[in-house]
């Protein structure tokens, strides 16, 4: 009995144990709702991190493959900023949206103008962010708010891509063409049994099959019982002169992505080599629109087309008329990739209008302003700006540089929309 | 009671036991949820890692294999790119394995080939003799494309996880370096282009620098003063009604280069010996360093000075400069995207050294220059009978089978019209034993099998027999005959025409022309106070003299415009493998081709029918046991040494193929010409006007003969010049004006170490040896500085020069100088020719740009 009744506790024992439990569950839930906090912050962060990452990578992707062209070197529209905005070159840098005058808007793509409920992004649900909502209004390029700030307009950039693969209507169904490495390389002398075409393979094939995927003819070697398939790139083409081609009116300027697979010719005059009509350049850009989700906006990726399906998502349309003259035509901007919903803003920079003089001419700058809000942690959303510098792998050479800053103004000449 | 203690006992244990497992599960639950989530990002991280490895792995042998074809196309070597056979392979890159190839490509057109002409392009073909496309095929004559591609693999235990491939197409394009009125090849502070002259310097034509450009005065630095940064001639670049495009990789200033180094970067300093820490011009901000103002130095119209230098001014930094004035697009840097132009200078495999004669033999067995060397051994035993050197491989003497020294390998290329010429080329070894299969111009063609390359013409080689065992010691001068100098020469030398031993007949030959007779070569000396004092050789009594085989221009021409080759080729000389590949595989084929005894019309097929334009001379070093100028040092030990050189003189008219009907009368022709290239990797000495007379075309215009001299160094003696003169030490002759035009390929003593190399500015070029004082030289081509002079180190004196020993000038040399040369009046041009084709010499350099290279890289197996 006496056994017994020692194994209960008593009423202090009891109320003593309880307040102990309850503090120390007290700060235990605390401790793990700081935690959950933390971890969700983090985890905000993270993404933001690895979104930011995952952004810059598919934007250098693109940006590797395009390089400076400017299909009319006769206009010289160096000394004024409005020319500039007249003029037509790529890549072109614009602004996402300008309230106070249309012509500043990159009016040489009327294409790429977008009506405000396409261009202008309100941030709901992200506020204090670095910067404040006034910032929409702030194009100072020399302003450092500018530069850091979530709420201003977007830099963004119209910009071709060599055709460097195989070709679609839509350019998210195209394929770079991969290479055949089938084979023992360290055995010697066996180029034939390889397909390696050899370095004084100096004429095309003579023989010819069809490309089971383009349809096209492929001209080939054979050396013995091996084919050797000519190797006719598609990123270079072949500039003939219209009237009888003597040797040094051969051009082999690079090839852009075109609308058509096999896009017009457009022969100024009969003296000149022909070049591919610009109405059928498949220009890009990278655009920050509204979010359909709402709080941020959305960074995609667009391409221009000449007609339209349904379910196209068209971000702007416009008449473009061809810099030498011709008929205007109707093009849209298709978005064929969404790439982030966590981006408020973003900034392309080429040689031109790098305010610090630190890019070269075959380099271009993006920055991308990502933020997000942690479902628990609300109202201090977490932010980030990253950058990255592409090297356009389409390089200009030093002579070109002379054409070229002749043409379209000097280094940090250059200021959008001051 | 006894059984609420067993229930209060087991609902204790019950509680415990439930919380404990509660815990227990939870703890493990978020142990493994955070074990899962931490192998996870494991995983993606590893398989992120191994992205990256793969992709990285296939672009960087990407561009190592970029790198090894531009450096394989610069040399213009289009021969041995032909007959590259390796153009595939395997290596690691980590622990990633990459597999690479490189091929040619094709170019064709945008439109849909269904329907259009079809039009393509292939890359220029190395046969000379090879056929103008026709259509579809079009001809492109100087731009070539490949196709680099890679695949790196990444496995584990054999098994390939992650795979990537990286492609570039490469566009490379040629640029004749003749196109620049000043072209300077070597990078970084060697490759720096200097103004720093007494009289006025004009340039009119574009200026290129793979270094950096100074303006700045003449005078020579020294403890006395800096005054030279501010005085000196005027240097003019462009007008502004003529604008030239200025390209200074590094910068353009208005600086003298020599007083930087020698006060480092600060006038109060004094020299006190070589400075490894160069002074960075960027940096200098002392103004007594600095040219502050004037319109001593200009470009295009516009005045160079230390305030709107690349220096001083931001507008340089950010591609600002002002067009209107003429700066902006046409003065270039590294900052406003101009590029370095690649050529020979850059290929660390010639060692900077393209002239000289490298490509002995490919037999890997074959101690080269060793090799060359026995060959050309000259056997006075068996001369009379067989003028042919004849040792066999390994150095003893042989009479049937023999192997004959291999050319050289000069690495010039020439255009001509669209079409491409090997230059002299490389020459491989002939077999031993078995049939001459040619040297390796076999092209692999489309049907499978090899296509002979038979040019018909070749170049002109003289080179010294190395060895001269039995060789007449030549003493007497004064005494000697035409017929002992010729048998002298003949000992002495071996002169090819392609791979046909012509040493006899060209030796032979006399030009009569006044009534005085002429040799196509003769060797000749004379005191060089200038060369010796620069060396610190220099004394008066004592110092020997300048040996230099002397090229009669006039005499030559006329052996190539009156024999054949039947009339000059010694019976049975054929050297397979010697000198030029550019012949047939065939003798028989070779004395048909080349006018020999097969019935060729004499009157017709002269040696200038087979003659390419180019000649070749090379100087050895003589052995010290075989002649009385004892020279102990071979060429790579002490080049600087070899006091043997080459010189051209009765040059003034180049005409060798202007007598189309051979009558004896040039006839109207068109600009290109009897176009000629000389090399030479010793010094040249260019005597009396040179290429100075004109000859009129059909439309009865004056044309003159496009003409390159590629050498070591260059001086130049006036019309006036007298051997016998300058045969006695402390004399010095007074030089008359004379005329050069040509291009000119020359090395130079860039300024890199403070006053060791006091001879970098552009109008040291051309050094003189005489009393020009009153004269004019004038000078019209272009100057082409490819890398450091090798025969010379040429410490440059100024006419005279005084000093500190040790301090103002090297510790060796006494102060002051003696009196070397007297400074002409200088007139340098451009010569407007050289822009065209038709108006470029044979062999001209090339340079090497990429222009356009389209690359991207993916993944094609992940897992």
């Amino acid at each position: 009995m006496k056994k017994l009744y020692r194994s209960g506790y008593s009423l202090i024992e009891t109320a003593l144990v309880i307040v102990l439990v309850g503090l120390v569950f007290t700060a235990l839930f605390e401790s793990l709702g700081n935690m959950q906090k933390y971890n969700s912050t983090s985890q905000v962060d993270d993404d933001l991190s690895i979104e930011g990452q995952k952004v810059l990578g598919m934007i250098t992707d693109d940006l590797q493959s395009s390089g400076w062209y400017i299909p009319d070197p006769t206009a010289d529209h160096s000394s004024s900023l409005l020319n500039d905005r007249s003029d037509y070159y790529y890549p072109y840098l614009q602004e996402q949206f300008n309230q106070s005058s249309v012509n500043l808007l990159g009016s040489r793509f009327p294409h790429h103008t977008r009506t405000a409920s396409m261009a202008q992004v309100t941030l709901v649900k992200s506020t204090n962010l670095p910067g404040s909502p006034a910032d929409w209004n702030n194009s100072n390029l020399d302003d450092p708010t500018y530069l850091r700030s979530h709420y201003a307009r977007s830099q963004e950039i119209i910009f071709l891509k060599i055709h460097g693969g195989s070709w679609d209507a839509n350019p998210g169904l195209q394929k770079l063409n991969t290479v055949n490495f089938a084979g023992d390389y360290t055995v010697p002398n066996n180029r034939d049994a390889l397909g390696i075409r050899r370095m004084g393979d100096l004429g095309r094939g003579t023989t010819f099959d069809t490309d089971p995927i383009s349809g096209l003819r492929r001209y080939y070697l054979t050396y013995g019982s091996y084919k050797v398939y000519d190797i006719m790139p598609t990123a270079v083409w072949l500039r003939v002169p219209v009237t009888t081609p003597t040797n040094y009116e051969l051009g082999m300027p690079l090839r852009w992505e075109t609308c058509t697979q096999f896009p017009t010719m457009s022969p100024a005059t009969t003296t000149l080599p022909a070049t591919i009509d610009p109405r059928e350049l498949r220009e890009y850009t990278f655009a920050v629109v509204p979010n359909p989700a709402g709080g941020h906006g959305q960074l995609v990726r667009a391409s221009k087309r000449l007609s339209t399906t349904a379910g196209d998502r068209i971000i702007s349309t416009g008449s473009f008329t061809p810099p030498a003259g011709g008929a205007a035509v109707t093009c849209w901007m298709v978005v064929d990739k969404v790439l982030s919903d966590k981006v408020d803003r973003v900034t392309f920079d080429t040689f031109r209008t790098d305010r610090g003089g630190k890019l070269e001419l075959n380099q271009i700058r993006a920055r991308v302003y990502l933020s997000l809000e942690s479902a628990i942690a609300t109202g201090a959303p977490v932010s980030r700006m990253v950058e990255t510098t592409v090297g356009l792998r389409s390089t200009t050479d030093a002579e070109t540089v002379n054409e070229l800053t002749g043409i379209i103004g000097n280094a940090g000449s250059y200021v959008l929309n001051q | 009671m006894l059984m609420n203690h067993f229930r209060q006992l087991a609902s204790r244990k019950g509680s415990v036991l439930i919380v404990a497992m509660f815990v227990l599960i939870s703890t493990a639950g978020l142990i493994m949820n955070n074990a899962t989530s931490v192998d996870g990002v494991y995983k993606s991280l590893k398989i992120k890692l191994r992205e990256q490895k793969v992709i990285a792995a296939a672009e960087a042998i990407c561009g190592y294999r970029e790198s090894d074809l531009s450096d394989r196309l610069a040399t213009a070597d289009f021969w041995a790119l032909s007959a590259w056979k390796d153009n595939y392979g395997t290596q690691w890159f980590g622990d990633c394995q990459v597999k690479w190839r490189i091929e040619p490509c094709l170019i064709g057109e945008a439109e849909d080939p269904a329907t259009i002409g079809d039009y393509y392009v292939a890359n220029p073909s190395p046969d000379p003799n090879a056929a103008l496309p026709t259509s579809p095929q079009q001809n492109n004559p100087d731009t070539f494309h490949y196709r680099i591609a890679t695949e790196a693999t990444y496995s584990e235990g054999g098994i390939p996880l992650c795979r990537a491939q990286a492609v570039r197409i490469v566009q490379l394009s040629r640029s004749m370096l003749f196109r620049y009125a000043i072209f300077y090849g070597q990078t970084g502070p060697k490759g720096d282009i200097e103004f720093a002259h007494g009289p006025n310097l004009t340039v009119m034509g574009g200026v290129h620098s793979n270094g950096a450009i100074y303006l700045g005065g003449g005078g020579s630095p020294s403890t006395s003063g800096i005054s030279g940064v501010q005085s000196g001639g005027v240097t003019t670049i462009g007008t502004s009604s003529t604008k030239m495009i200025v390209t200074g990789i590094d910068g353009i200033f208005a600086m003298n280069k020599r007083y930087n180094y020698y006060f480092k970067g600060a006038s109060s300093g004094a020299y006190t010996g070589p400075d490894a820490n160069a002074p960075d011009p960027m940096l200098i901000t002392d103004s007594n360093l600095l040219y502050t103002g004037g319109s001593a130095r200009s470009i295009n119209g516009k005045n160079l000075t230390s305030t709107n230098d690349t220096r001083a001014d931001v507008n340089w930094k950010t591609n600002s400069l002002s067009a209107s004035v003429g700066w902006g697009g046409w003065l270039r840097t590294k900052q406003t995207g101009a590029s370095i132009v690649k050529t020979l200078t850059n290929i660390p495999q010639l060692n900077g050294r393209p002239f000289e004669p490298q490509q002995l033999s490919d037999d890997p067995t074959v101690d080269e220059p060793e090799y060359s060397r026995k060959l050309l051994y000259f056997d006075p035993a068996n001369y009379t009978a067989d003028s042919q050197p004849t040792l066999s491989d390994d150095g003893t003497l042989a009479t049937a089978t023999y192997e004959q020294y291999k050319a050289n390998g000069l690495y010039l290329n020439y255009a001509l019209g669209s079409k491409e010429f090997g230059g002299i080329g490389r020459t491989k070894r002939a077999p031993a034993t078995g049939t001459w299969t040619g040297y390796e111009m076999l092209l692999d063609n489309p049907a499978g099998g090899t296509t002979q390359v038979s040019p018909k013409s070749a170049g002109l080689i003289i080179r010294e027999r190395p060895n001269q065992a039995g060789v007449t010691v030549w003493t007497a001068y004064s005494a000697i005959t035409a017929a002992t100098h010729a048998a002298y020469m003949k000992e002495r030398y071996q002169v090819f025409l392609g791979r046909a031993d012509i040493t006899q007949g060209f030796f032979n030959h006399i030009y009569t022309s006044g009534g005085v007779a002429y040799r196509c070569a003769t060797e000749d000396k004379f005191v060089e106070r200038r060369q010796y004092w620069a060396q610190g050789t220099y004394t008066a009594a004592t110092m020997p003299m300048m040996n230099v085989i002397t090229i009669n221009m006039d005499a030559l021409q006329d052996f190539l415009k009156t024999k054949r080759i039947s009339d000059v080729q010694v019976a049975g000389s054929l050297l397979d493998g010697a000198g030029v590949a550019h012949l047939s595989t065939s003798p028989d084929v070779l004395i048909s081709d080349l006018g020999g005894t097969t019935a060729q019309a004499a009157t017709t097929d002269r040696l200038k029918t087979h003659f390419n334009g180019l000649i070749y001379i090379h100087r050895f070093p003589r052995v010290a046991a075989r002649v009385t100028e004892r020279l102990p040092y071979s060429t790579a030990v002490r080049p600087q040494a070899l006091m043997q050189a080459v010189r051209i003189s009765r040059g003034s008219t180049i005409n060798w193929d202007h007598d189309t009907n051979n009558d004896g009368v040039d006839d109207p022709n068109s600009l290109g010409t009897s176009k000629l290239t000389i090399v030479t990797p010793n010094c040249l000495y260019l005597q009396g006007d040179f290429n100075s007379v004109t000859k009129v075309d059909a439309s009865g215009v004056q044309q003159r003969t496009p003409v390159a001299i590629f050498c070591d160094m260059l001086t130049v003696q006036s019309g006036n010049w007298s051997d016998a003169v300058q045969a006695l030490p402390n004399t010095s002759s007074p030089a008359s004006t004379t005329s050069y035009y040509a291009a000119i390929v020359v090395n130079n003593a860039p300024t890199t170490q403070s006053l060791k190399s006091d001879d970098a500015s552009v109008h040291t070029f051309g050094w003189y040896i005489e009393d020009w004082g009153g004269q004019t030289f004038h000078f019209t081509g272009s100057i082409v500085v490819l890398n450091d002079r090798r025969y010379t180190m040429g410490f440059n004196t100024g006419a005279t020069r005084a000093g500190t020993p040790g301090t103002d000038l090297p510790p060796d040399r006494a102060s002051p100088a003696p009196v070397l040369y007297g400074a002409p009046t200088r007139n340098i041009n451009f010569n407007n020719d050289l822009m065209t084709t038709a108006g470029t010499p044979p062999y001209a350099p090339f340079g090497i740009a990429v222009n356009r290279q389209v690359s991207y890289s993916y993944l094609v197996l992940n897992r």
